[in-house]
């Protein structure tokens, strides 16, 4: 019998996967130019919108944390977003882009492990995410001067960052696994229409939560987006002395309240991602067994 | 793994599927719904019990027609897919306990699509990629690729993009993208449907003489195009309903179903009265005629003679005796196409 000739399939192999999926995917985002340059355009004009309601000065009420600072506070949140949607919306957007380009059995059947299989998914939509982060930063900084102040605690800044990116993957993987579960094959899922429309509204990407009635700030708790908000600008804008600005802070004054954030952050990833992790392999598994994995029949 | 005697077995496999009808609107949906979550669903046996050995280094052909069951069973073996009863093993790992070495031990190809193709690059970073994705190395790829370019006449499409290519040259770049990894086993779902036949011919002799003869991989490939499978393959086995009726060589299918002797005859105004005596004829157990041409009365006529009996002169003379005009007779073989009939029931397509 001719024996499988393919190199190995350790961490090296795994690792060139990755990198041949994020190619991949570059490709496929850079091949119609006028679509990319419509994305974005439209992250610009985003960065704009924002930029001229600072005008305004919505410094008043509930900035005060966040060192008054419109334009650093809702280019955070917008660069946050960018980056906790693609955790939330990779998984998803990766298994139905392959399911419906008719390369799901493909990988399914490649020795890439399952997590280089699922991070691989979403990897091509990180680094677009990236591209629509600079371009927040940089024009926000040339155009619009976004100046971060002294003091700032990037550690603390870093770790919310991780944290919040972990717990929104394993909402994203809850989100993904529904593809299977409820069928929900069709370009969106219920996981996704909760989380997004709680983060949207509640979780302050636009505005202090500080402003809505109280019981809405208790359900924007049950978003990571809400933690890592607040987390990343107060280490980032609060000049060194957070405040609190959360119902959870409220109710533990003992702790500062970005340790707190991450805190929450770490509680929920610890929840999160290895549920998110059983139902998305749950869902695979259900796939298999009635036979809807892939378009092949 | 070399040495452990069957590239494929299959024990007991059972697949059963809930039926689904898209549901026209929502009150055509709950009873569904409700039904499903009830676990009363209506289900369709999709796999009954297969059991199937193929030998290390076949060429076996899978034959049934549309819904017998051909992909179920190609899809369990390539693990993308579980059965709900018994087990089989690839390259004699099993499919349950030893999923990735399983996996990992064949190669799929399906007929009539797009799969594993990357539609935005060219058809020589397509092969590339799928190189990549199997941990090869480059040296590795680019012999290949270069070598199965030529092979399957797609050297000059190398920079174009799937997109821009006829069906034909893309299902031949799917046909590639499956030569850059060689696997013990490779299953194949119908490789040669909706294919013009110059293409299909590129296609079978690409996996009987390169795949099957030079890399000595083992193929079991489904079709329901009978004399493909005649030609092709070493084994066939016949599906129908889930239930395999048959394992054999073609030839010994063939003799098994009909050991005497058939005659071929292409005859014009033939009249009803004249194909009844032809079974009058002694010794003959079968007549099958099928007309032609109606204007001119021509039928194209088999006869079946019973054990040692040959009945081409009797045939000749009852139809000259009844006005027929002979066009040609020729002693014939029995085709897959009888053992089709025969064990089914009905023709395959
Ligand atoms: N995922 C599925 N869900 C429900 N029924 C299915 C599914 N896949 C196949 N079937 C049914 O199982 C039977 C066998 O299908 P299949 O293996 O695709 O047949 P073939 O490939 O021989 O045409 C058919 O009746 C088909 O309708
Ligand atoms: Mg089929």
């Amino acid at each position: 019998m001719s024996s499988i000739d393919a190199g190995s399939t350790g961490l090296a192999y795994q690792l060139r996967a990755l990198s041949t999926f994020v190619r991949r995917d570059m490709k496929l985002w850079t091949y119609f130019k006028v679509n990319l340059l419509v994305d974005l355009l439209g992250v610009f004009s985003n960065l704009v919108i924002y930029a001229v309601i600072a005008r305004f000065n919505p410094g008043g009420e509930g900035m005060a944390a966040y060192n008054h600072d419109y334009v650093a506070f809702v280019v955070i949140g917008l660069v946050f977003n960018t980056l906790l949607s693609t955790a939330l919306s990779g998984p998803y957007m990766g298994v139905m882009d392959s399911f419906w380009n008719s390369r799901l059995e493909v990988l399914i059947m490649s020795p890439v492990s399952l997590p280089v299989f699922t991070v691989g998914l979403s990897a091509g939509q990180y680094v677009r995410a990236l591209f629509r982060v600079a371009i927040y930063l940089g024009g926000g900084a040339l155009l619009f001067g976004l100046r971060f102040p002294a003091g700032a605690d990037l550690p603390a800044a870093a770790l919310v960052l991780f944290l919040a990116v972990v717990a929104c993957t394993g909402l994203g993987l809850m989100a993904a696994s529904m593809i299977y579960i409820v069928d929900a094959r069709g370009g969106s899922d219920p996981v996704r229409l909760v989380v997004e429309n709680l983060a949207g509204v509640a979780a302050g990407v636009y505005f202090p939560v500080q402003v809505l009635p109280v019981w809405v700030q208790w359900l924007a708790g049950l978003v990571p987006h809400t933690y890592a908000l607040d987390g990343i600008r107060q280490a980032l804008l609060g000049g060194g002395t957070p405040l609190p600005t959360l119902p959870l802070h409220r109710l533990l004054p003992a702790l500062s309240p970005v340790l707190t954030d991450a805190l929450a952050l770490a509680v929920y990833s610890a929840l999160a991602l290895p549920l998110g992790w059983a139902m998305f392999k749950r869902g695979l598994r259900l796939a298999k067994v009635d036979g809807r994995l892939s378009r092949w029949v | 793994m070399t040495g452990r005697g069957a590239a494929i077995t299959t024990t007991g496999l059972r697949k059963v599927f809930p039926k689904r009808r898209p549901a026209e609107n929502w009150m055509d949906a709950m009873p569904q719904l409700v039904k499903g979550l009830a676990g009363r669903q209506d289900r369709k046996v999709a796999l009954d019990g297969v059991d199937l050995k193929i030998e290390d280094g076949e060429l076996f052909g899978l034959i049934g027609a549309n819904g017998a069951g051909k992909t179920t069973l190609i899809k369990i073996l390539a693990c993308l897919m579980r059965p709900d009863g018994g087990t089989a093993t690839v390259a004699g790992y099993d499919i349950h306990t030893q999923r990735m070495m399983a996996k990992a031990s064949s190669s799929v190809l399906k007929g009539g699509g797009w799969t594993g193709v990357l539609w935005m690059r060219t058809v020589s970073q397509n092969l590339r990629f799928q190189g990549e994705m199997s941990g090869l190395a480059p040296a590795l790829i680019e012999r290949r690729s270069a070598e199965v370019l030529e092979l399957l006449d797609l050297t000059d499409k190398a920079d174009e993009v799937p997109w821009y290519l006829s069906a034909g040259q893309r299902h031949k770049l799917t046909v590639a993208l499956l030569f850059m990894v060689r696997t013990p086993v490779v299953l194949m779902d119908e490789p040669t449907v909706h294919l013009d036949p110059n293409v299909a011919q590129t296609v079978r002799r690409f996996i009987k003489e390169t795949v099957n003869t030079k890399r000595g991989q083992t193929v079991l490939m489904s079709t329901h195009y009978l004399q493909e499978a005649e030609l092709m393959c070493d084994r066939v086995a016949i599906i129908d309903q889930g239930r395999l009726l048959a394992c054999d060589s073609p030839s010994r299918l063939k003799r098994s179903v009909y050991d005497g002797s058939i005659v071929e005859i292409r005859a014009d105004r033939c009249t009803e009265p004249g194909l009844e005596a032809l079974k009058a004829i002694h010794g003959v157990t079968q007549v099958r005629a099928r007309l032609q041409d109606a204007a001119l009365g021509r039928q194209s006529i088999r006869i079946y003679g019973g054990n040692g009996l040959n009945p081409m002169a009797g045939a000749l003379e009852v139809l000259g005796a009844a006005g027929a005009e002979v066009k040609w007779a020729k002693s014939a073989e029995p085709s897959l196409e009888e053992v089709y009939l025969k064990l089914v029931g009905r023709e395959i397509n």
